[in-house]
């Protein structure tokens, strides 16, 4: 099975530093497929919108984006209904468990958890990226894996979705 | 007496730690995996440095029953000496014979 990973604006991947790391390719974001940063401006179209403003993320579901990381991992119903609605997978960033530290780590832990569960109870795809800004920040595949496993998902959810997040967002 | 099964990680770190202090860089790991996995999973872990391959690499030695464990805390640890380092677990295998051989998979050389 292939896995694959976004990185975020910025990371510098080394010469087969993915394969090393047990994925067949990490996108970055921008570089590799667009990314509509939510907080920042308005640029409809993209194949991932990533942020915080729930008004602006739902415009953009409502618009057609593949996917939606949402960056505190708040749960909003109505987007949430609105990703059902038109088949938007949502981009869990394990960033905001592995990047903090203490309290800030369980309260993401149990914040992602509980968007994931809902996202699975309406039947929308969920999917694991780390969403990093420099290689310091990447996880290998089998750390995904338990991240993942950390926050409620099993083994088998956790792989089928490193291996599913590409065909969303980028199509292949 | 009830033999313990093990797994030996392969760890890639993303920067060069400083491997002249090893003792320091043990103690200072060793510190980072307990307050991660917590004292009371500690023992189930029981983490061992192993090996050094490079400056990058290391052998990790762990309990079978907290292989789980141990590659969620390295998922976790990510500043190391005062500087952002990953600890990236690439491969693992129940012997270090078996997980040497696969090294020359991982990039297309040996690093021994």
């Amino acid at each position: 099975m292939d896995f694959y990973d976004i990185a975020g604006r910025g990371c510098e991947l080394t010469d087969g530093l993915a394969r090393r790391l047990g994925f067949k390719r990490i996108s970055i974001s921008g570089a590799d497929f667009e990314v509509a940063y939510a907080d920042e401006k308005n640029n409809y179209g993209a194949r991932l919108a990533y942020g915080t403003k729930k008004d602006k993320l739902l415009e953009h579901v409502r618009r057609g984006v593949g996917a939606v990381a949402i960056a505190d991992l708040y749960i909003d119903k109505k987007l949430m209904e609105a990703m059902r609605v038109n088949h938007c997978m949502l981009v869990i960033p394990l960033g905001a468990i592995t990047l903090t530290e203490a309290g800030e780590r369980s309260k993401n832990v149990y914040r992602a958890g509980n968007i994931m569960k809902h996202a699975r109870s309406l039947d929308i795809e969920v999917s694991f990226a780390s969403m990093a800004s420099s290689i310091d920040q990447l996880l290998s595949a089998p750390q995904m894996i338990e991240v993942s496993r950390m926050i409620g998902a099993d083994r088998q959810y956790a792989k089928y979705s490193l291996n599913t997040l590409n065909k969303k967002i980028i199509g292949i | 007496m009830m033999r313990k099964k093990s797994r030996y990680l392969l760890v890639e770190t993303s920067r060069e730690t400083n491997i002249e202090s090893v003792s320091n860089l043990e103690r200072e790991f060793y510190r980072k995996i307990r307050f991660l996995v917590g004292e009371m999973n500690y023992h189930r872990v029981n983490p061992r440095i192993m090996r050094f391959l490079d400056p990058k690499r290391l052998i990790l030695k762990v309990n079978f029953e907290g292989l789980e464990d141990s590659i969620l805390a390295l998922a976790l640890m990510k500043r190391f000496d005062n500087a952002d380092t990953a600890f990236w677990t690439l491969k693992s295998s129940g012997t270090i014979k078996a997980l040497v051989k696969k090294i020359p998979t991982l990039d297309g050389h040996n690093a021994l």
